[in-house]
């Protein structure tokens, strides 16, 4: 493992290192995925740009607007943060999925996001809830929906010298409620076999769905958003059959591979189980 | 490569070390500054082994490097007893028979300490899940998670 | 008897060192110039070495030191203490490489950094020969070779052919009678995976060479004497040339009972002339540590009506990677399960395949065989409507009872193991949906190796024991408590220092649970040689006779008259100016006739039938530890072997792609958690042995039958039956799909 280490102490400056060498400087956040890919050779920076030291990039805000996110915010603060406990307790639980808690007082919402893995944790439940990454660059600012965030395995639409400076989430709708499932062999520490965010949000009386919005990992080269499930949901009153066939959806729209943590027929599978249960978890929620 | 000064306080006691950039913070502590009580089991943060406090939070040594520790508070196993006296933790987990080989010891009971100092009566849920980062291959966790439920009945 | 040390659940004596961070492990070991050594792997599984070149990593800054094989004296070794002794093994890649991973060169450099540089700028010229990866790949008639001169090796055996290097076969009476006799015959095969040991310390060590060419290793092992005597022969050097140092282990279970980069680490040292230390990456542990085999089983067993066992056949395939060391003999002693079967016969083959070398990881190639016979065994019970308990219990061995081998069991605690789950309500009959229960029986043995132990009183009455015997289980504790019971002294008042090669008479591996057993035996020996040496002293200093006195609060007292006493420091100060000299007991004990272990285990689980996944909620096991030294330390056994038998049996497993293992790391290569694993009942059942004190091995027996028990309890909650370890979930929800057509 080899690298000079870069610490600019404004964002502009990052920008623009990071932009004049775009192949050769990779971002450390937390540094709990960079530092293992370097150490694994998958990944051979010449420059790690750290950028903890930068202001503005951290913190947890909430108000009328919703919450603001700042990339650099530990996955163990959105774990334990009594705001996000109680308006998006679905965040908090896809966080507390993630590693050890070692991990997540290291790793940061930025990383889990940038890194672009298909099977990122804060991935599904964030596209679920609707939220927005804040993108600053070189060349100003832009706002990118979630699930427009993620170009391919490893990838993002961040262009040369931009950054994740932070992710919103918009203020929850009365009668809603999210769930996130994630499937692995052991109950801490994994890497998701599949996992599936649903939020759903009920008509303001009865049973009626007036939204749903759903996310699937580790079944796609990217974080995926099922519309074709939620569009069989959309509108009606949801009963366990129906959740099914959103489930049969999901499946129809995952492209899932196979390698050493599970097979594609296997996690098609399970798209339709966890999309299923993931449904009807929030609707309960949903009705309290 | 050029190296770079850093300043630690471990332990209570300020060190300053030239490290290469890329020198991972368990590096520094164990070959650097020479408190070997730290251990790499797996350099890639899916043990535990290296588990020290930084500013009192449990990390990876092995997933932080020096130069990220610049200027901060560090807890190493070295740095538990007091004048001479075992840590409620040390003691509870040789009462309880929570130590077999000793590899995951010094990381597992950091990993307890910072349970404890952010939530003093946990569940043996909570327990679990807060040392599920550390890998025992000795002791089944029976006896580590009686040994730190005990320390937390009498916190 | 009344004890008042052995038999207590007393801390171990090692606690506050390794609670304190202060316990030495290899990696901790730092010498003045100290130089880092890593090895380079091979990238293929099977290839011939054409060529390599090393000038330009020699030429690199920093680099000290660049080995190859042709560094040492070309020859094939084998361990002997580790039989069969057959010599296939080099203790670097020669002419070819056999398995991905392989060291074919190493380098000493000033740091890790610079030392793996040089490693990418040496040249080896490979030229890629077809391989052979499974059990069937190697066993086809035209199979790739892995070793083409086999047959030319010292200590082949007659029956090698092919791949198939070793054979080791059993029978009594006639099988195909027995199956004729049988009301139903049960015909079933079952796999089992790679599996790594996973101590979380990975191999450690350094080696040194002082200016008269003498070597000191520090290494992390369970075995110093066996590595002394592989680095002499491998680098031909006298024994007496040689010293091992062994250091804490960091979790061996097996594992480190081999020599690994020992002799490269010394070969480096020589040639850097600068102190090497070698620690292995996780990964490399993963390359080419010595895993357990895999091993595929077949099994046909005969039964009558009401489940009384007639005859058994058992074909036990043991997959041994690209050099001998599966445990295959183990197969035929412990692959019919601890029952009276009239008709047997018992069949084991070493195969070797591209794949890393195994070796031996607790209860060497019992938990394998178990999990095939006992899920069988819960397959036949079921199928004959009769309580996979009931099975057991009519089946199972008593005394004068013979195994297929023509073992005759003595004393034996295997029906109380059965009576204990059921006492404790382990094993229930109540059961709720979605949940299972499950049963498993099994056997091993304790190991038999030879120990020498030294005793001697320092002037302050403190008490010094020097044994050879390695301290992985927490065994150091137990044989001090052992001392301690016997000089009547406290324990703490005795001190254990870790010896050498050079300053302990030869002592056997740790291994085969035997060190409370063996080393008990050597312990004893020596405290009552010391305690005669005192009797006699104090007999003659205060006038009276050897059978009046006796020892205690670390005096010695004329019994019934506590005034006249002296204390054990008072007699080592007088022994000084007598002609005795100094108070030193010995034992050394040699080879003792192995004592057979049981363990019968009940796991209890959650299925969810359409994820597959599968939750241990419970584990329960009892154990015949013939008499418990320690219980608090036995417990700790019996819930760390349970915990691994666990992984084994729901999610560890080494996964090969063309040889290349896929997931040589923690994260893939997955362990249980404290979030996985369940709480856990032991019971300790003490039927004692012929050995010491009456124990028998602990550390070993509880992994084997847990894998089983679990299996069994998935079958009972979710109706299916998988036959290949570890139960994934994908497995089972492959079974269920399948089983509702």
């Amino acid at each position: 493992m080899r690298f000079e280490f870069v610490q600019p102490s404004a964002l502009q400056e990052a920008m623009q290192f990071l932009a004049s060498h775009q192949d050769e400087a990779a971002i450390l956040a937390g540094g709990t995925d960079i530092l293992v890919q370097v150490k694994q050779k998958k990944r051979l920076p010449k420059y790690l740009v750290n950028i903890k030291g930068v202001s503005g990039l951290d913190g947890i805000t909430y108000n009328g607007q919703g919450l603001r996110l700042g990339a650099l915010t530990t996955i163990r603060t959105i774990e334990t943060s009594p705001i996000i406990k109680e308006k998006y307790p679905v965040l908090a639980e896809a966080a507390a999925t993630i590693g050890s808690v070692q991990v997540r007082n290291r790793g940061t919402l930025g990383g889990n996001l940038c890194n672009a893995s298909p099977a990122a944790d804060m991935a599904a439940p964030l596209i679920a809830l609707g939220a927005t990454a804040r993108i600053l660059g070189p060349q100003g600012e832009r706002t990118v929906s979630m699930e427009e965030f993620f170009a391919g395995p490893g990838k993002t639409v961040l262009g040369p010298g931009e950054v994740l400076a932070e992710v919103a989430v918009p203020p929850p709708s009365p009668r809603s409620a999210g769930a996130y499932i994630k499937l692995g062999p052991r109950k801490a520490m994994d890497i998701a076999v599949v996992g599936v965010a649903a939020v759903v949000t009920l008509e303001s009386q009865g049973d009626r769905c007036r939204d749903v919005r759903i996310a699937l990992g580790s079944v796609a080269p990217i974080p995926l958003r099922a519309k074709k499930a939620e569009t069989v949901l959309r509108g009606q009153v949801v009963s366990y059959d129906l959740a099914v066939t959103a489930g049969h959806k999901a499946m129809e729209e995952a492209s899932p591979i196979t390698d050493i943590r599970g097979s594609a027929e296997y996690r098609r599978d399970m798209v339709g189980v966890l999309t299923r249960r993931a449904v009807l978890r929030a609707l309960e929620a949903a009705r309290t | 490569m050029v190296k770079q000064v850093v300043q630690l306080r471990i332990n209570g006691e300020d060190y300053e070390v030239a490290v290469e950039p890329y020198r991972t913070l368990l590096d520094c502590i164990r070959d650097d500054i020479g408190l070997t009580g730290t251990k790499k089991g797996c350099d890639l943060g899916d043990c535990g082994a290296c588990t020290v406090l930084v500013e009192g939070k449990s990390v990876n040594s092995c997933l932080m490097l020096a130069v990220e520790a610049q200027g901060k508070d560090v807890t190493t196993i070295e740095g538990l007893a007091q004048n001479g006296n075992l840590h409620p933790l040390q003691e509870a987990f040789i009462q309880y028979g929570a130590v077999q080989c000793g590899y995951c010891t010094p990381g597992m009971i950091l990993s307890a300490k910072a349970l404890l100092d952010e939530n003093p009566h946990p569940t043996e849920l909570e327990v679990r899940q807060a040392i599920a980062g550390n890998l025992c291959r000795c002791t089944g966790y029976v006896k580590i998670v009686e040994a730190i439920m005990a320390v937390a009945g009498t916190g | 008897m009344a004890f008042s040390v052995v038999g207590k659940g007393l801390p171990r004596i090692d606690g506050a060192s390794k609670v304190r961070g202060g316990a030495v492990f290899g990696a901790d070991v730092k010498l003045p110039g100290m130089l880092i050594g890593v090895f380079l792997p091979s990238p293929h599984a099977h290839a011939r070495i054409r060529h390599i070149d090393t000038y330009r990593a020699e030429g690199l800054p920093g680099v000290k030191g660049v080995v190859t094989a042709q560094d040492a004296p070309s020859l094939r070794y084998c361990t002997p203490a580790y039989g069969p002794s057959l010599c296939d093994r080099t203790f670097m890649a020669r002419s070819k490489v056999r398995y991905f991973g392989e060291p074919v060169a190493a380098v000493a450099a000033v740091d890790e950094e610079t030392a793996r540089e040089a490693l990418s700028l040496i040249a080896v010229e490979y030229e890629e020969i077809p391989a052979a990866f499974t059990i069937p790949d190697a066993l086809l008639p035209d199979a790739p070779l892995v070793h083409e001169e086999l047959l030319s090796y010292q200590g082949v055996g007659r029956e090698a052919r092919g791949n198939i290097y070793l054979q080791r076969s059993a029978a009594r009476g006639d099988v195909s009678r027995g199956f004729t006799e049988s009301d139903f015959v049960f015909e079933h095969t079952f796999a089992t995976p790679m599996v790594h040991q996973s101590y979380v310390e990975p191999h450690a060590m350094v080696a040194a060479v002082d200016d008269a060419g003498r070597a000191t290793v520090w290494t992390t092992t369970q075995a110093p004497f066996n590595i002394r005597s592989d680095l002499a022969t491998i680098l031909q050097m006298p024994l007496s040339q040689i010293r091992v140092v062994p250091l804490e282990v960091g979790g061996g279970f097996g594992g480190k009972l081999f020599t690994t980069l020992e002799p490269i680490c010394l070969l480096l040292a020589r040639k850097a002339r600068r102190p090497v230390r070698m620690v292995m990456s996780r990964e490399e542990e993963f390359l080419i540590a010595r895993p357990r085999a895999a091993v595929t089983a077949r099994l046909k067993t005969g039964v009558k009506r009401d489940g009384t066992l007639v005859a058994r056949e058992g074909e036990f395939y043991f997959d041994t990677g690209a050099y001998q060391g599966a445990p295959v003999s183990f197969g035929v002693r412990f692959g019919l399960g601890p029952y009276r079967i009239p008709n047997a016969k018992a069949d084991a083959y070493g195969v070797y395949t591209n794949k890393v070398s195994a070796g031996y990881f607790r209860a060497p190639g019992a938990p394998q065989v178990t999990f095939a016979s006992e899920s069988q065994m819960d397959i036949i019970a079921r199928e004959l409507g009769i309580d996979p308990w009931e099975v057991r219990w009519k089946n199972a061995w008593e005394e004068g009872d013979e195994s297929v081998t023509g073992e005759r069991m003595g004393r034996i605690g295997l029906k109380k193991t059965l009576e204990e789950v059921r006492r404790r309500g382990m094993w229930r009959a109540d059961r709720e949906v979605g949940r299972g229960r499950g049963l498993a029986c099994g056997q091993w043995y304790t190991g038999g190796g030879a120990t020498s132990a030294c005793v001697t009183i320092y002037e302050d009455g403190t008490v010094g024991l020097l044994t050879g015997a390695i301290d992985i289980t927490g065994s150091r504790t137990g044989l001090v408590q052992i001392l301690a019971e016997e000089l009547g002294v406290a324990p703490e008042r005795i001190v254990v220092p870790v010896p050498d090669t050079d300053t302990i008479p030869w002592t056997g591996e740790t291994s085969g649970s035997r060190i409370t057993y063996g080393g008990g035996a050597a312990v004893l020996q020596a405290a009552r040689d010391v305690k005669g040496q005192i009797l006699g002293l104090v007999a003659e200093k205060l006038e009276v006779s050897a059978e009046d006195l006796e020892l205690g609060g670390g005096r010695v007292y004329v019994k019934g008259s506590r005034e006249k006493s002296l204390s054990l420091g008072e007699v080592a100060l007088a022994a000084q100016g007598t002609k005795v000299g100094a108070l030193l007991g010995w034992g050394v004990v040699g080879r003792l006739s192995p004592a057979p272990v049981f363990a019968t285990q009940v796991a209890e689980v959650q299925v969810d039938a359409e994820t597959g996944q599968v939750e241990v909620l419970k584990l329960g096991g009892a154990q015949d530890v013939g008499f418990a030294v320690n219980p608090l330390s036995v417990a700790g056994q019996m819930e760390g072997g349970m915990a691994q038998g666990m992984g084994y049996g729901i999610m560890e497993a080494m996964i090969f792609f063309r040889g290349k293992v896929e997931n040589p790391n923690f994260a893939d290569g997955k362990v249980p958690t404290a979030a996985d694993v369940p709480s856990m009942a032991t019971a300790i059942v003490e039927e004692p042995s012929d050995g010491p004190l009456g124990v028998r091995g602990v550390g070993e027996m509880p992994i084997v039958p847990t894998a089983a028990a679990i299996a069994n309890a998935i079958h009972d909650a979710a109706g299916v039956r998988i036959r290949e370890l570890p139960v994934t979930p994908e497995r089972v929800v492959a079974a269920v799909k399948e089983k509702r057509g």
